[in-house]
């Protein structure tokens, strides 16, 4: 469902990096980094749904604020169609990106009414000054909210689906062609899940849009990507088409994610499920070499020669071409 | 009990003797032969009609007569989504509702023994020791202040009579079961040196500190990565079989339930709608709640057309009259479903849901009439 027009991508992400320091004494010295973004890299298309899937502290969230601007990168470049989108200074370019956040009920203003709310982001660009309410209603309407109803509404007063199409339509207002969204389901029913992903799917047809889509949940990813990146650690360990990805993940890690989802059957089998053990590790201190290497089932049957290279080469992927980005011995050579 | 037992929070006398319990309200278990599963003979737990509301400024009617029997080594699943009342059941069984909520009818029964009229000392040694518990979020269920060795030594010798040093060791042993690295050393960590998963973990091996012959687990996954959702399913299954623990596994999650529980309870608005194996309702689901329910969740190994259910979830301080799903059926018969609350239907071997569409009163659209999709009206 990809549009490639020919034309350059939408989004360019070249070696995203976002450290955060760590200090340690009473002088605060700086004596490490915790790497929650390590150096990545991606490109999207216009018109197309890339999703960010990966565990808690793999830094998809924080990779999704630093792209947009929300919080300065350490380095790296992200362009919008060409223009720098880390410049701060660049409001043109920043109104194009518009972002929908988790959890609807912690992000709306609730002494603001819904139609203010979604007014919001035309008061601070100073758009639409002309009818900006019959504006306002218009969108409530495309997100299905019945304006004549919810217009004046108060979050209170809302089902969490309800704040989720209200969280939307704020982010329509400035007419944006990307629009990240970290978790934008999570908090929500699965019935109401539902409701929001067609909603999400029909915006997308209506006016174009492109979405990032940061989640940790493998079902969602399937529902409503083009292409899926699977990080760990601050790092793109595999990228490519949701159903090749999904179809025959090559990466350890994915396999085993994949393999982790509790699938719904009347028949459940233990057997054929790979073991992710252990927790994931502590950015602040990662393993060595391949960071992936201690929860490998891989590694588990590498001969000690192979092994020791895991532990002691860093995989990731110079070129940045094939899907799998960050493995020694996949795919196989 | 140096820890804060979750348990601790129960408040006693919740119970209103005066709110007499309708007893034509449906939603009983079908008569039916104590031969499937488990062992034969009395139930371990058996809940009937049971009713519980919170008294606020208005009433909310968060379990309104729920009815079903647990054999010993059972494994039960109840599924839902938020606002159907699966919690704020399995919190009623065991005194764990808190004013404003009371017990308004019904009976729960333990081995034969009442547990709603029961005093809050039997129900604390009850809990922790015949019954274990497990919640969501375990890491805040642990004091922050002790060591978590500390707080699975007291609770091993709240239930059993054993030294400090015997108790130490089988805290040690409990850990090890529940399969954290360690146990000598994590035992002396505090809560916060935890993580999510091995805090579930922890939680789990203090529940089984009274050595429980029923495990209620609430959303024990809910929050945890899914590698840790994986972990705690597989330790699940393991603990259940090695122990012959029964087992009721709450979830809003079907994925999880149907990985564990062999009996799945599918409640909407307070009330059970479906009740079967595993395979009956995955695989040839009744009631319309389910059906929708089913096909709103997005699957892992294929894209398909999802279908949401329009609306949401209703009040339960106003509940929709006759079947409190009407509102959002897709084949509800107006005039019938909104003024009866449905009967219980039966498809055989215990598989029942309660839907007037199976009924000869209903002139609506469903075609759920033909053949073998026609259950039998239980008659009471």
């Amino acid at each position: 469902m990809s549009r490639d027009d020919g034309a350059g991508p939408l989004l360019s992400v070249r070696d995203l990096r976002k450290y955060y320091p760590v200090t340690s004494g009473v002088l605060g010295r700086r004596t490490g980094d915790v790497k929650a973004v390590d150096g990545v890299s991606f490109e999207l298309r216009a018109g197309e749904t890339l999703a960010v899937v990966g565990e808690s502290g793999c830094g998809k969230s924080t990779m999704a604020e630093t792209l947009i601007g929300l919080s300065e990168a350490t380095d790296g470049e992200v362009l919008f169609r060409g223009s720098s989108l880390t410049d701060r200074t660049d409001r043109g370019v920043r109104r194009e990106v518009q972002m929908v956040f988790q959890d609807p009920f912690s992000t709306l203003n609730e002494r603001m009414t819904v139609g203010r709310i979604v007014a919001e982001p035309l008061v601070i660009h100073g758009e639409r000054t002309e009818d900006r309410e019959g504006y306002v209603r218009d969108l409530l309407d495309t997100v299905g909210l019945d304006p004549s109803r919810f217009y004046r509404a108060f979050p209170h007063e809302l089902s969490g689906g309800q704040r989720q199409r209200v969280g939307i339509a704020r982010a329509l207002a400035l007419n944006p062609s990307l629009v990240v969204a970290d978790e934008p389901v999570s908090a929500l029913d699965v019935s109401i899940q539902a409701q929001i992903l067609e909603l999400l799917a029909d915006l997308q047809a209506e006016f174009g849009l492109t979405y990032l889509v940061i989640t940790h949940d493998m079902s969602v990813v399937r529902q409503i990507a083009d292409r899926v990146a699977v990080m760990y650690l601050g790092r793109i360990v595999e990228l490519g088409a949701v159903d090749e990805v999904f179809g025959d993940p090559q990466h350890p890690y994915t396999e085993a994610l994949l393999s982790s989802v509790p699938r719904v059957t009347a028949d459940p089998t233990e057997d054929r499920r790979i073991r992710l053990e252990g927790s994931p590790p502590d950015p602040a201190d990662p393993p060595s070499g391949c960071n992936f290497h201690p929860r490998c089932h891989l590694y588990e049957e590498l001969s000690a020669d192979e092994r020791a290279r895991c532990e002691r080469e860093d995989p990731s992927s110079e070129d940045g071409s094939g899907r799998c980005l960050a493995c020694h011995f996949r795919p196989g050579s | 009990m140096t820890g804060r037992d979750p348990t601790e929070a129960a408040t006693d006398g919740a119970r209103s003797d005066g709110a007499a319990n309708d007893p034509t309200a449906d939603g009983g278990e079908p008569r039916r032969p104590p031969t499937e599963g488990g062992a034969p003979g009395e139930p371990l737990l058996s809940v009937e009609d049971l009713t519980t509301r919170f008294h606020v400024d208005r009433v909310i009617s968060a379990v309104d007569g729920i009815s079903y029997e647990l054999r010993a080594g059972e494994t039960l699943g109840i599924v839902g989504e938020s606002g159907s009342g699966k919690s704020v059941s399995v919190r009623s069984l065991v005194g764990l509702v808190e004013e404003p909520g009371r017990i308004d009818g019904g009976a729960v029964r333990w081995k034969g023994a009442d547990l709603v009229g029961a005093g809050r000392r039997t129900l604390r040694s009850i809990r922790g020791a015949e019954i274990g518990m497990v919640f969501q979020n375990a890491k805040s269920a642990f004091d922050p202040t002790y060591t978590v060795g500390e707080q699975i030594v007291e609770a091993v010798r709240a239930h059993r009579d054993l030294s400090r040093r015997a108790a130490r060791e089988e805290a040690e042993g409990l850990l090890a079961e529940v399969g954290l690295p360690d146990p000598a050393s994590n035992l002396d960590a505090y809560p916060h040196e935890y993580s999510g998963g091995m805090a579930q973990r922890a939680m789990i091996a203090m529940s089984l500190a009274g050595e429980p012959e029923l495990l209620i687990a609430d959303e024990p996954t809910t929050g945890l990565d899914v590698s840790i959702q994986a972990q705690i399913i597989d330790l699940f299954r393991r603990l259940i079989r090695e122990r012959e623990m029964a087992l009721i596994l709450i979830s809003h999650d079907l994925g999880v339930v149907s990985q564990v529980a062999e009996r799945i309870l599918v409640m909407y608005a307070g009330r059970i709608v479906e009740r079967g194996t595993r395979g009956q309702i995955l695989e040839s689901p009744r009631h319309p709640y389910t059906r929708s329910f089913l096909e709103s969740i997005p699957d892992v190994d294929r894209r398909k057309e999802l279908s949401s259910i329009p609306g949401s979830p209703p009040d339960l301080g106003s509940p929709p009259s006759g079947c409190r799903f009407h509102p959002r059926c897709p084949v509800a018969d107006a005039g019938l479903c909104d003024a009866e609350r449905p009967p219980p239907i039966d498809f055989g071997e215990g598989h029942t849901a309660t839907c007037h569409a199976y009924t000869d009163a209903y002139a609506g659209e469903a075609d759920f009439e033909a053949g073998s999709e026609r259950g039998r009206e239980v008659t009471r």
